[in-house]
């Protein structure tokens, strides 16, 4: 049986005012309505079921503890939401109900130059967080794809990847520590330690964790003590050519197993990904018709280092058959890499038309040894589909460096499908959906993993989480799901959680 | 409206919403390009946004809102008090990546400062409203007003000795808001062609001059005044026409080329003009002039119609001046809060935070001046300032080179 939510009617309305003030709490329709959606594809011809009943903007932690108070005594569901920039759909209201928009929680409140952290609200955007730093001479070394976008404690909830993790690692190993508020309204401070910014510590569980990634499902994230760079005397793009994916793929192995230390990003476009580029003006890089597949790279530390990992760099890329693409290419791709984002004019339909489109972007994790098979598959599963309904269009494929600090062992593996989401009914949309799980099963298959960073909180991902974390993971999730929250007010039906309370959890 | 004047670039901005009924497909459409991308690089640039935190307020929210109302899940009736949260001042636009990267292949880029004046207008029009219009509507009826009044529109000549109005072939365009309140810019504007040895005429009088008519379904105030702009200025025989206020270049630039096909005449900012006359050396900065300046890029001239560089090398020819620049696309996220047209009015909060901001950073980096190029922007910042009690001083990068060139 599923939980019993309380409408938000307006003595809810009132207490919420009464909490954050009245010009803070949104009731008009398309102040809910585009509050609905995040940057995948959408199910335009059921808008409705998702828009929440209430927007709620608070300006500081205890007004998000009041919020969850009344959400908690009345039973009203909660969802969070930073930058709605995610994707996946942590930030989709499944039920209705209060959506806690924590954008005007943007301050930076210490920066510590000598333990080198700095301390933030999470509403915070990174490119903003990023220039503060910069007028003191220092560092936020996190580069998400939505760098200029994505907000700090939306990265901190779906448990955020960076290109750069190399050198600085993801979120995970970003964040010291946080202040969060629990569902039921109580305010907590957790962390590496008990101690806000202590990076190593074996006192207690390792708790930090339980609230990265969370998507919300836990409370909220407030505050947060994060890693703080020096500033890097160099950074060096390169970018090389290759006249096969293959090709590509085996130097790909050999330079991130070459513990070249400064080596942030290596990053291989596959096949596709080349053919898409070519297909008009967007095709940044130069590409001769023997050019099939890229790989980026980047590097960042101290002059004296970056220039002999240069080196060692080239000879396995010339050993490898791979050719440089040169200086101003490497740079300039590099400096534009946050620009380059979707655009809804590249689609193209079985019949070569402009289809104006939504963007899924596949964000498995592999391993390095799967990567051409998993690479196969997924092509051919998307041709399938694009030929069946029309709405489906392949761009191709990105392999990232995905294990932090460590350029090996595993990818986040990126297929980019356009979706023409305006044409979506429901058999549409069910055949998106069917795409989208079969893709993860091919990443279960190859022992991977169905999400490195966007989250399993859609359709399609969501049933699937059961399967990946089999042998007890998923009924802990349950369990401490249900001893956290105990009236499922936060995002609830994220990660198909819904069954803790419905049915027994056996562990 | 009048037959073959082109309002608005897109066809769809043409039908105008009306409460219950559905938008046209063509809108939708349009509204989606926005949507589909839904990644915001429009929001942080906005400086309402900045300021607001509220997402409602940028494009996304725009375009989000009118593609609900299409499909059903939003209300025009509501639709006011978003709308009239933007500045007008263009900073969206310039850094969508449908403009960055469609704009040449496609053909497709955001309009949002169009969008914006047909969404109010439209409220107007349909007697829907937004709050804070008739205030609006007033303004347009003053201005109306003012411009009626010859003597006062010409004060600002007085012993200046300038032509006006005849036969000219370069023409001084200096519209009510500079002419009436911010004299001293229009003044070193006169002094400085005259030292260089130009002969040129002022308009007699000109009636343009506010943005605030396409704000609340005036649309023919607009379109009348300007054509009778034009043919002024084309009966004075111009073929160059000079504009102070940057307001003005970016109407003549943008709206009224665009409404009205190819001008007569060749339209230009007063700051390149003047470069230009120093370049060629017919005006020499010698004066000393010891400031730390900054310059603040005026919305209508970096964001609207991409002129950036004259005003800061005119600062960096004048000696004496220790010019801290900061980049014109960081100032992207940047306004003086007043807005192009009805904002100031709707947000008189909002629009003091946003030029406080603004100072704070002229602060920040050490600068005792900061340098204008905009008449509208002296005029906010200058409230700002006093309410705010902030110590710096203001003046237009005209006036800084007239100090400089001894005029």
């Amino acid at each position: 049986m599923q939980a019993q939510y309380s409408k938000v009617d307006d003595k809810v309305i009132n207490e919420l005012a009464g909490v954050v003030g009245e010009k803070n709490v949104r009731t008009e329709l398309h102040q809910r309505a585009i509050r609905a959606a995040v940057p995948v594809p959408f199910p335009l011809h059921k808008w409705e079921q998702h828009v929440p009943d209430v927007v709620v903007l608070p300006g500081s932690t205890e007004e998000v503890a009041e919020v969850l108070k009344i959400a908690n005594k009345y039973r009203i569901p909660v969802v969070p939401r930073a930058g709605g920039t995610g994707l996946n759909d942590g930030a989709v209201p499944l039920r209705k109900g209060i959506l806690l928009d924590i954008k005007r929680l943007d301050q930076v409140l210490e920066i510590d130059d000598v333990n080198m952290t700095v301390t933030i609200q999470t509403g915070i955007n990174n490119q903003e967080l990023s220039r503060t730093l910069k007028r003191y001479g220092f560092w936020w070394p996190f580069d998400p794809a939505s760098f200029p976008v994505s907000i700090v404690g939306g990265n901190i909830g779906t448990g955020a990847w960076s290109l750069i993790s190399g050198i600085s690692g993801h979120i995970p190993d970003l964040v010291i520590s946080m202040t969060v508020v629990l569902p039921t309204g109580k305010i907590i401070e957790v962390g590496e330690s008990g101690a806000r910014k202590i990076r190593k510590s074996s006192t207690g569980y390792r708790l930090k964790d339980l609230f990265i990634g969370h998507q919300g499902t836990l409370g909220v994230v407030t505050e947060a003590t994060l890693e703080m760079f020096p500033r890097p005397e160099a950074e060096f793009p390169a970018f090389f050519a290759y006249d096969s994916f293959e090709k590509a793929w085996k130097n790909l192995g050999d330079m991130t197993r070459s513990f070249l230390r400064t080596m942030a990003a290596a990053v291989l476009f596959d096949e596709e990904k080349i053919d898409y580029l070519r297909r008009d003006d967007e095709a940044y890089i130069p590409l001769p018709k023997n050019v099939r597949s890229v790989i980026a790279t980047c590097f960042y530390g101290t002059e004296a280092e970056v220039s002999a990992a240069s080196k060692v760099l080239f000879k396995i890329v010339k050993e490898g058959g791979g050719v440089y693409l040169g200086e101003e290419l490497s740079e300039g791709d590099w400096a534009s890499r946050h620009d380059r984002y979707h655009l809804a004019l590249h689609g193209r339909s079985p019949k070569g038309e402009v289809m104006p489109s939504s963007w899924h972007c596949e964000d498995a994790a592999v391993l390095y040894s799967e990567l051409p098979e998993v690479r196969r598959k997924w092509h051919a599963l998307v041709k399938e589909y694009r030929e069946k309904y029309g709405i489906f269009d392949d761009c191709g494929m990105f392999m990232y460096n995905n294990n932090p600090f460590k350029p090996w062992g595993d990818f986040l593996t990126e297929i980019d499908i356009f979706v023409a989401e305006m044409e979506l009914d429901e058999e549409k949309w069910r055949a998106f959906v069917e795409l989208k799980r079969k893709i993860s099963e091919v990443t279960l298959e190859h022992n991977g993993s169905i999400t490195a960073c966007h989250g399993a909180t859609r359709p399609g991902d969501a049933e699937l989480i059961p399967v990946e974390l089999k042998n007890g993971m998923y009924e802990l999730m349950k369990l401490i799901k249900k001893s956290l929250d105990p009236n499922n007010i936060m995002n609830p039906g994220k990660f198909g959680l819904d069954v803790a309370y419905t049915e027994e959890v056996r562990l | 409206m009048q037959k073959g004047v082109r309002l608005y670039s897109k066809e769809a901005y043409n039908t105008p919403l009306k409460p219950g009924e559905k938008p046209p497909e063509e809108l939708a459409l349009d509204n989606y390009l926005t949507f589909a991308c839904r990644h915001k690089f429009c929001r942080e640039v906005c400086p309402v946004y900045q300021v607001t935190r509220n997402e409602a307020y940028i494009p996304y929210g725009f375009h989000t809102s009118l593609l609900a109302l299409y499909k059903g899940v939003s209300s025009f009736e509501e639709l006011g008090d978003t709308f009239t949260h933007c500045l007008q001042c263009g900073a969206c636009e310039v850094r969508c990546p449908n403009t960055l990267f469609m704009g040449d292949f496609y053909k497709v880029s955001l309009t949002t400062v169009e969008l914006v004046r047909k969404v109010r207008s439209d409220l107007v029009r349909s007697g829907v409203g937004y709050p804070g219009y008739q205030e609006v509507i007033k303004e347009v009826d003053f201005h109306l007003q003012m411009v009626k009044k010859r003597e006062d529109m010409l004060k600002w000549t007085e012993g200046l000795n300038v032509q006006v109005g005849g036969k000219s072939s370069v023409v001084l365009y200096v519209s009510r808001f500079t002419a009436t309140q911010v004299t001293e810019t229009a003044r070193a504007a006169a002094k400085l062609l005259k030292k260089a040895g130009i002969k040129f005429a002022v308009v007699d009088v000109p009636e343009a001059g506010i943005g605030e008519p396409l704000d609340v379904a005036r649309e023919q105030t607009f379109i009348d005044m300007a054509k009778k702009d034009i043919e002024k200025i084309k009966a004075m025989g111009a073929e160059t026409v000079i504009v102070v206020d940057p307001h003005d270049y970016f109407f003549f630039v943008r709206d009224y080329s665009r409404m009205f096909g190819e001008l007569p005449f060749k339209v230009v900012f007063i700051t390149d003009y003047l470069w230009q006359l120093i370049e060629e050396g017919r005006l020499i900065p010698k004066n000393n002039v010891s400031k730390k300046v900054t310059y603040h890029d005026p919305c209508t001239l970096n964001k609207l119609t991409n002129l950036w560089e004259s005003p800061r090398k005119i600062l960096e020819s004048i000696p004496g001046v220790e010019f801290v620049d900061e980049h014109h696309i960081d100032q992207w996220y940047y306004c003086c809060g007043n807005g192009v047209a009805s904002f100031k009015k709707l947000h008189p909060e909002i629009s003091f935070t946003i030029g406080q901001r603004r100072i704070q950073r002229a602060l920040d980096l050490g600068a005792g001046t900061l340098a204008l190029g905009c008449p509208r922007c002296w005029d906010h910042f200058t409230e700002v300032k006093t309410k705010a009690r902030m110590e710096i001083e203001l003046i237009n990068v005209v006036e800084l080179l007239a100090e400089s060139v001894g005029v």
